[in-house]
């Protein structure tokens, strides 16, 4: 399959007010494949969020090179979509306005067309009814579905997500995690989804990629290789735990997983690690 | 069944009535302190150039033809509101100035402290010396009394807008003109509309103070002349009405934000 | 070729066009108070509304005022081309700083400063008012005056105490006996008196220049530009100011009610009574003698002498003589 999305050796620093340099992501490799969804954990200050900056183009990298579609990545990008943490939809416009803002804000007009087009984004992400309503009025997950649609309508090939259910209740965020994975299998996207929740990113992804450590660096690379469709029954399945499990000592207590060290070989590659037997990753 | 009804619609009544009875509070305490004042003066003989009864300036307002008071009305409001809105066409673009540029933020902020903290009343005869006798001045003088909280607020706000925005607005390469007119200018709106009913009150007070500087007509003329006749009531009077206007021009401030930019009051809330 | 040909001609019409509208128009001049409006400015109002002023082909545009010195630099800058001032502060402008205004008429003759006192003070002449508290405004040019006063009448300057205060609220100081004595101008005591006799109390002012002090006041001033580039307007304006003034002491009714004709805020009655209050400061021995709105050269002298004095200054490092121009007042009779 070919790679969409390549990071090649790429580390970054930033530079503080000070003029001190702060290290924020050491060295990593690895790709991302056409229409895949890969999720990137790890504890908070592993650099999670500047790998989303890195791809979408907002920052470059002190080291190495970000390519997409076998070009650098040097500029912001119209083939990436990005959803934030927060909704950050604009107070005074609609949901159907605010939908329609990128459109706006790049080109400084809107078609009729593109007006249908949002509406049938919203109608699929179940927002139909509520194209008129302004943000204050919507609960916070139906806020960040516009959030979503927002991100979908200049129909960019890559969607990047950080931490976008982060804000919402649990039962809200698993209905809005199947909802992504469903809009995403539709619109045939390819996904990096930044997240903090181990669960959150076994239950969705085809690949998980797991950074750790302060700068951040690349622990592990894990496919995810669990039956059918995912939906709630997912959650009951025996290697479902497993892999969380996996996850979880690593980001728990990454100093003592002494087992993943002899493995640990793979994580520099950009290869993914073949099915990790998860009932070995269990000790 | 009936009576529950009725019972309902009691409480109903009873919550309107109270709703009704706090937003009143304040005319109605101010109403009640008319008759108190007017007692005072009458039992310790409060002389009129200390203290003119509430009676008295009625009276006082009365006497004056209401012509006269819609000409002083009209000058002090033509000042007010034309320096306030070129106040509003100096500070916006200025505000934008000091977001996009962290140069100018740090030249010309502390340059704008400056001549906020310049007692303008001091400065004002020379003003007049400078630009003469017509209008100039005296919309210098309320556009300088006034420019700073607006230009303070705007700042404040479009810096308020979420990083997020400004992320999204950088990964679309909308611009910078799109970035402040679609984003930042309306994020700042809340703030914008709180330095503009600061400004709106001190509007006024900068006409006022031109007016007494230079001026052969307004409110705060008014008032200068009834107290060189020491004429304490009629200067009272046009204080009175002086604080009315203010306080309308408040209310209109809150009305536009109301029916504009209904969403901004909701955030704030 | 022919645009340029056509806007020219259009100009030019436009031009002549201006020119003999001015040449039909009366001569317009702009007449700076030095205060705000009342009886004590009646002359000028009267002037208007006689006709004075037109029948010597000028339109007089009143711009009021906040004190001398605003007077005499508005006229300086050009915002005005004639106006009042106070003499003494003419003298010290141009002896400070050499502004181009020059003094054209003596309005007031003697100078109008003076005691304010309420009765059963036991102050009956300057002298009383050693040991005393005097309230006085920060900016008046009578405060310049006080210690030479105080010298001519042998009051020991240490033994009052003076305040300093808004003058707008001297008035209310003096009747709830905050201060014994308050420094005012004669111009002031119609407004001091109603305001007395509201509180059942009555005035007595003692003028200074009944203590001693002879100087000239109030005149009306003119810029050097004007004086200059429009002489023949500068003397048909003193002319007409000239019957203005001895009508609004011949008819002080009408006067007053010029005033408040052109100035609704004035009342007839107090104007009235203020033009007949400092009818003393007009006609007195020294216009008698020197001929009304004439500046005397001895007491020309004497005036700047005293002033010279009081602002610590050397006498005979200015001669008041060039702040005065007698040319339009002359030629004028």
């Amino acid at each position: 399959m070919k790679n969409y999305v390549e990071f090649i050796d790429v580390g970054h620093e930033y530079t503080l007010a000070d003029g001190q340099r702060m290290r924020a992501l050491s060295p990593i490799n690895f790709n991302i494949q056409r229409h895949e969804f890969v999720s990137v954990v790890g504890p908070s200050g592993c650099g999670k969020s500047t790998l989303l900056r890195l791809l979408s183009g907002l920052i470059q990298p002190t080291e190495g090179e970000v390519r997409i579609f076998d070009k650098p990545v040097t500029e912001p990008q119209d083939e990436v979509g990005i959803v934030f943490q927060k909704p950050t939809l604009l107070p005074w416009k609609n949901v159907l306005d605010n939908v329609l803002f990128p459109l706006r804000h790049k080109f400084g007009r809107v078609l009729p067309a593109d007006k249908q087009r949002a509406s049938q984004l919203l109608e699929m992400a179940g927002l139909g009814s509520y194209q008129q309503h302004m943000p204050g009025e919507l609960s916070g997950g139906m806020q960040q579905r516009v959030g979503i649609v927002r991100a979908l309508l200049l129909s960019p090939d890559i969607l990047i997500l950080d931490e976008p259910f982060s804000a919402l209740d649990a039962l809200t965020r698993e209905e809005m995690g199947f909802e992504l994975l469903r809009i995403c299998r539709e619109q045939k996207k390819t996904v990096l989804f930044i997240t903090h929740s181990i669960s959150e990113a076994v239950l969705l992804s085809d690949r998980v990629v797991v950074l750790g450590g302060r700068p951040g660096e690349l622990v592990d690379n894990i496919e995810i290789d669990l039956p059918g469709q995912r939906d709630n029954s997912t959650l009951q399945h025996p290697d479902f735990a497993a892999y969380t499990r996996t996850i979880r000592n690593y980001i728990c207590a990454p100093h003592k997983t002494g087992e993943q060290e002899k493995t640990g070989e793979s994580a520099k590659t950009d290869e993914p690690r073949k099915a990790v037997s998860p009932h070995k990753g269990a000790a | 069944m009936s009576a529950n009804t009725r019972s309902l619609e009691n409480t109903m009544l009873k919550t309107r009535l109270k709703s009704m009875l706090r937003n009143s509070l304040p005319t109605l305490a101010m109403i009640a302190l008319i008759p108190i004042w007017e007692l005072v003066c009458w039992l310790f003989e409060v002389p009129e150039f200390i203290l003119p009864r509430p009676s008295a300036i009625a009276e006082a307002f009365v006497a004056v033809e209401p012509q006269r008071w819609l000409l002083h009305l009209g000058a002090t409001l033509y000042i007010a509101l034309a320096g306030f809105a070129l106040s509003i066409l100096i500070s916006l673009p200025l505000a934008v100035l000091l977001v996009r540029s962290e140069f100018l933020n740090k030249t010309l902020f502390p340059i704008l402290v400056v001549i906020q903290s310049t007692p303008i009343i001091a400065i004002a005869p020379l003003l007049i010396v400078i630009m003469g006798t017509g209008d100039a001045p005296r919309l210098t003088i309320t556009c300088l009394i006034t420019f700073f909280p607006l230009v303070v607020s705007a700042t404040t706000g479009m810096l308020s807008t979420p990083e997020e925005l400004i992320e999204l607005s950088r990964s679309l390469r909308g611009g910078a003109i799109r970035e402040i007119w679609q984003i930042r200018l309306p994020y700042a709106i809340p703030h914008i509309f709180s330095g503009l009913k600061v400004g709106i009150t001190l509007a006024v007070i900068g006409a006022v103070i031109a007016e007494f500087v230079a001026a052969e007509q307004g409110l705060g003329y008014f008032v200068q002349f009834s107290t060189s006749y020491f004429k304490i009531p009629q200067a009272f009077a046009a204080l009175f009405f002086l604080s009315i206007v203010s306080l309308m021009l408040f209310k209109a401030v809150r009305w536009t934000q109301k029916i504009w930019f209904g969403w901004s009051l909701q955030k704030s809330s | 070729m022919k645009r340029p040909f056509r806007l020219k001609s259009l100009l030019l019409t436009g031009a002549f066009a201006l020119i003999s509208q001015a040449t039909l128009a009366a001569d317009k001049v702009t007449f700076q108070l030095d205060w705000l409006p009342g009886g004590d400015k009646a002359s000028i109002y009267a002037g208007i509304d006689q006709g004075y002023f037109a029948d010597e082909g000028i339109e007089v545009k009143i711009s009021q005022g906040r004190g001398s010195t605003d007077a005499i630099s508005k006229i300086a800058t050009g915002s005005a081309d004639v106006g009042f001032a106070d003499l003494v502060a003419l003298l010290v402008a141009r002896a400070n700083d050499q502004v181009p205004v020059k003094a054209v008429y003596s309005v007031f003759s003697e100078a109008p400063h003076a005691f304010f006192t309420v009765k059963g003070n036991g102050i009956n002449s300057v002298s009383d008012v050693a040991g005393k508290k005097i309230a006085t405004s920060p900016f008046t040019s009578s405060n310049i005056f006080l210690p030479l006063l105080l010298d001519l009448n042998k009051v020991d300057q240490d033994s009052i105490s003076l305040v300093k205060a808004d003058p707008g609220s001297l008035a209310p100081m003096l009747l709830t006996g905050n201060t014994d004595v308050v420094i005012s101008w004669i111009t002031d005591a119609e407004k001091y008196r109603s305001q007395a006799a509201k509180a059942g109390k009555e005035l007595t002012v003692m003028p200074w220049y009944d203590a001693g002090l002879k100087f000239y006041a109030t005149s009306v001033i003119a810029s050097e530009r004007f004086l200059q580039q429009r002489p023949d307007v500068a003397r048909r304006f003193i002319r007409a100011y000239n019957r203005a003034v001895e009508f609004t002491w011949a008819h002080p009714q009408q006067a007053a009610e010029a005033v408040h004709k052109q100035v609704p805020e004035v009342d007839v009655d107090v104007a009235v009574a203020t033009i007949n209050s400092i009818r003393s400061l007009v006609y007195n021995d020294a216009s008698a003698s020197a001929g009304l709105g004439n500046f005397d050269h001895q007491r020309l002298a004497d005036t700047w002498k005293s002033t010279a004095i009081a602002q610590k200054l050397d006498p005979a490092s200015f001669d008041p003589e060039t702040a005065i121009s007698r040319e339009p007042k002359l030629a004028a009779e």
